[in-house]
């Protein structure tokens, strides 16, 4: 239960968080692009360095950070005002720069 | 941002990711629990987003930005699909173009009618 309640701390901060960032628009919605990275980022170092702070900057924090709801959205809307080109860049990028945060932090299996 | 919609996005949030906690922990791999997560996630933003029940600011917040946006993740996906067989790159670049889909269903469902320009 206090695992739990941990978990919605760190998650409601990350959220918030995120919601700040996320004000960050432009050409793309870079605000979110940059909220999934820092997250991803954030998940793989505490994983590797901090397992004991495990639920509370992964399952927490991170996972409250990054979300996969509001990216998807975005893409729609770029596709909906005919933005293609932007909308595959968007999906493009929140593949690959998470991914070279992970690369980056370390985690290679 | 006013107080109220930053404690608003903080409680969706809060409530979001523990109950992605809950769910991850209890199905045996992470990376499908996440998965399941993440597709309803988007399939409830798309309701929020224009629903007329969901219209004002404060519940765009508690629901859509804080609910919708802290239960999914994109953080634990990458680092399960590093860790997981199940959790491949493939399944990660899938889950996007069939969230798109639940995005647009949760769109219908809360009412919307038409392919509209915005």
């Amino acid at each position: 239960m206090v695992e739990v309640l941990v978990v919605a701390l760190f998650g409601g901060l990350g959220s918030v968080l995120r919601s700040l960032i996320g004000n960050f628009k432009g050409y793309l919605p870079w605000g979110i692009l940059a909220a999934n990275t820092l997250g991803t980022a954030l998940a793989a170092w505490s994983m590797l360095t901090q397992p004991q702070l495990g639920l509370v900057l992964v399952a927490g924090l991170a996972g409250g950070l990054s979300t996969f709801s509001t990216f998807v959205a975005q893409t729609w809307q770029l596709l909906q005002s005919d933005r293609r080109m932007a909308a595959g860049l968007n999906v493009l990028l929140n593949l690959l720069l998470p991914y070279t945060a992970l690369m980056l932090v370390g985690f290679s299996l | 941002m006013p107080a109220l919609l930053i404690f608003l996005t903080f409680l969706g949030g809060a409530v979001g990711s523990a109950l992605r906690f809950l769910i991850s922990r209890s199905v045996d791999d992470n990376a499908t629990g996440l998965w399941i997560v993440n597709l309803a996630g988007a399939l409830v933003l798309g309701f929020v987003h224009v629903s007329s029940l969901t219209k004002s600011a404060k519940t765009q917040a508690l629901l859509g930005t804080g609910f919708a946006g802290g239960f999914t993740t994109v953080s634990g996906l990458f680092t399960f699909a590093q860790l997981t067989p199940q959790g491949s790159y493939g399944v990660l670049a899938s889950q996007i173009f069939i969230g798109i889909l639940a995005y647009w269903l949760g769109r219908v469902l809360g009412g919307e009618r038409t392919w509209s320009k915005s």
